[in-house]
C-alpha cells in the first residue's frame, strides 16, 4: 500500500457555521493504481487532494505515505516530499510561470531536486505525453491548453514521483483533448508505477479511466469499487441519484 | 518603436544627458564649481558667466551642475535603497504567514504614520546635518509604502498555481520570492521608486535648505539656495538658478515615471 488516508477531517468557518469539507475520509491507494474520486462541486474531492500536496492542514486524521506519516510535514521538510508528490492542477496556463519559458519551468524542477536526466530520457518522456520539443521554448500564453497540460504532466513525470496528484486535470481542456489527456495520464501512471489520485467531476471520463472509483458526498466517502461496480450495479441510493443524472 | 517607447526613452534621456554634463561639467565648463574670485561676486548672467555669480564670485552655471551629482545621486541612492528594503520586506509579509510578519505589518504602519519631512529633520538633527545623515533620514521614511505596494500585490499571487506548482518543484522559500514572485511586481515598484525619485529630491533640497542636509560650500541646490535667500531682492539668480534646476529635474523625473507607467499598462493598448 502506498497511501493511507485514515479519517481525515477538515472543517470551515463560514458566517458562524462549522462544516466538514472532508469528514473522516478513509482510503488507501497502491503504486500503480488510478483512484478516481468522484462527485458533485463541493463535495470535498479537491481538499481531499489539497490536504495530501501539504497545501491545507487537516484537522484531524492521519496520511500514510509508503510507511511515514506526512499528515503534518513541517515547511522546512517540505520538498523531500513534494520528490514523492506532485500534482497537475485544473488550470494549465496558470500552474505555469507565465514569465518563464515551459522549459525553463520544467528544468527548474530536475535542478532543484539534484535529478540525472538524459536528453534521451527526456525525449522518451516528450514522446509519452506527446508533446513536440518545439513548444517547451514557449511561454504558457504561447501554447494550446491541452499542450500546457501535457507539459505539467511533463513536469510531474520528471520528478519521478510516487503519488501523482491530478485536481480537475481535464475540466478546462476542450472534449476532443480531455480523453486523450486523461488516458495518457493513465499510461504514463502504469508503465512508471505511480500511484494517480484522479480528481474529477466527470463520471463518464472517471469510468473509462479508474482502476477505483471513490464517490464523494458531503465530505464522506458514499461508495468506493471498480467502475463496473459503481456503474453497473450502484449499491447506495446517492450513487444511483448521482449516475441518474448522466441520462 | 512604439509613442510609449519613445516618450519614456526620450525622458529617461534627457536625465542621463544631464547626469553625464554634471558628472563631465569640471572638464567642459571654463570654471570649476569652487572657483572664487570676489572682484566679480553678484554678477548677473552675462555673455562669460552665463547664469551669473554667486556672493564669492562662483560661478553659478559650475555649481548648478555640480549641484545636479550631489541631489540627483543621492536621491537616486535613497529611492534604490528605500524600494529595496520595503520590497524586500513586502515580499516577507506577502507570502509568509507568521507572527514575524504581523510584527513587521505594524512597524511599517508606525512608520507610514511618521510625516516624511518631520521625521527625516528629527533623525537629521538627532544624527546631525550631512548629506548621507539626510538622505539616511528620508530613506528611514520612505521604505513602508514599497513594503503595503509589494506586499498587496503579493498577496492574490500567493494562492497561484504556478506558484504551488514552484513549490513542488523544490522551489525554497527564498528562492519563491526572488525567482518567481518578484519578477511578476518588478514594474509597480519601479514606476514607484521613479515617481519618488522627484519627491526625495524636493526633500534633501528641503532639508538642505534648512541647513539639516549637505553643508556649504558644497554645490548642493537647496543648500545653494539656503546661503543665498538674503540676496533674493539684490541677486534673484543666486536663487531662482537652483529652484529652476529643482523644479526642471523633479518634472523630468514625474514625466519619465508618468511615460513608464505608461509604458507599462497594456490594459490601455488593449
Amino acid at each position: 500500500m502506498l497511501l493511507d488516508v485514515q479519517g481525515l477531517v477538515k472543517t470551515y468557518r463560514r458566517r458562524g457555521e462549522t462544516f466538514a469539507a472532508v469528514d473522516h475520509l478513509s482510503f488507501t491507494l497502491d503504486a500503480g493504481e488510478l483512484l478516481v474520486l468522484a462527485g458533485e462541486s463541493g463535495s470535498g474531492k479537491s481538499t481531499t487532494g489539497r490536504l495530501i500536496a501539504q497545501f491545507s492542514t487537516p484537522d484531524d486524521g492521519k496520511i500514510i505515505l509508503d510507511g511515514q506519516d506526512i499528515t503534518h510535514v513541517p515547511e522546512r521538510k517540505k520538498k523531500e516530499l513534494y520528490r514523492h508528490i506532485q500534482m497537475v492542477f485544473q488550470n494549465p496556463m496558470r500552474s505555469f510561470h507565465p514569465r518563464y519559458t515551459l522549459r525553463e519551468s520544467i528544468l527548474a524542477g530536475i535542478r532543484n531536486y539534484h535529478l540525472t536526466f538524459t536528453e534521451q530520457e527526456l525525449q522518451d518522456l516528450l514522446k509519452e505525453v506527446q508533446l513536440p520539443v518545439e513548444r517547451l521554448d514557449r511561454y504558457p500564453h504561447e501554447v494550446s491548453g491541452g499542450e500546457c497540460q501535457r507539459a505539467a504532466i511533463l513536469r510531474a513525470l520528471c520528478i519521478k514521483p510516487q503519488i501523482l496528484l491530478c485536481d480537475e486535470a481535464t475540466s478546462a481542456l476542450d472534449v476532443s483533448t480531455r480523453g486523450e489527456v486523461a488516458a495518457m495520464i493513465r499510461n504514463a501512471c502504469k508503465r512508471h508505477q505511480i500511484g494517480c489520485l484522479f480528481i474529477t467531476h466527470d463520471l463518464l471520463l472517471a469510468r473509462r479511466l479508474a482502476d477505483r472509483v471513490m464517490v464523494m458526498h458531503n465530505g464522506r466517502a458514499v461508495e468506493t469499487g471498480t467502475p463496473n461496480d459503481i456503474f453497473t450495479n450502484p449499491k447506495e441510493a446517492y450513487t444511483k441519484e448521482l449516475l441518474a443524472s448522466l441520462l | 518603436m512604439s509613442k510609449k517607447k519613445r516618450k519614456f526613452f526620450f525622458f529617461l534621456g534627457l536625465i542621463l544627458f544631464g547626469l553625464l554634463i554634471s558628472l563631465t561639467a569640471e572638464y567642459i565648463l571654463p570654471y570649476g564649481p569652487y572657483e572664487q574670485n570676489l572682484d566679480i561676486a553678484l554678477q548677473a548672467p552675462n555673455s562669460t558667466h552665463l547664469l551669473g555669480t554667486d556672493r564669492y564670485g562662483r560661478d553659478m552655471l559650475a555649481r548648478t551642475i555640480a549641484g545636479a551629482q550631489i541631489t540627483v545621486c543621492s536621491a537616486v541612492a535613497v529611492a534604490f535603497i528605500a524600494a529595496a528594503f520595503g520590497t524586500f520586506v513586502g515580499l516577507f509579509c506577502g507570502y509568509h504567514k507568521g507572527k514575524l510578519t504581523t510584527v513587521l505589518l505594524r512597524l511599517t504602519d508606525v512608520f507610514l504614520a511618521f510625516p516624511v519631512m518631520v521625521f527625516a529633520i528629527a533623525v537629521a538633527g538627532i544624527l546631525g546635518g550631512g548629506t548621507i545623515n539626510a538622505a539616511a533620514a528620508i530613506a528611514v521614511v520612505a521604505w513602508p509604502k514599497y513594503t503595503r505596494l509589494v506586499r498587496n500585490e503579493v498577496l492574490p499571487l500567493r494562492r497561484e498555481f504556478f506558484i504551488e506548482a514552484a513549490q513542488m518543484s523544490g522551489f525554497s522559500f527564498w528562492r519563491i520570492l526572488f525567482v518567481q514572485i518578484l519578477p511578476l511586481v518588478i514594474g509597480p515598484i519601479c514606476i514607484t521608486a521613479a515617481l519618488d525619485i522627484g519627491t526625495i529630491i524636493t526633500e534633501i533640497a528641503g532639508l538642505s535648505f534648512l541647513g539639516l542636509g549637505t553643508a556649504p560650500p558644497a554645490a548642493e541646490w537647496g543648500s545653494m539656495m539656503s546661503g543665498a535667500r538674503n540676496l533674493l531682492q539684490s541677486a534673484p539668480w543666486t536663487v531662482f538658478v537652483p529652484g529652476f534646476a529643482i523644479f526642471i529635474t523633479v518634472a523630468l523625473f514625474q514625466l519619465m515615471a508618468d511615460s513608464l507607467r505608461d509604458l507599462a499598462d497594456t490594459k490601455s493598448t488593449r
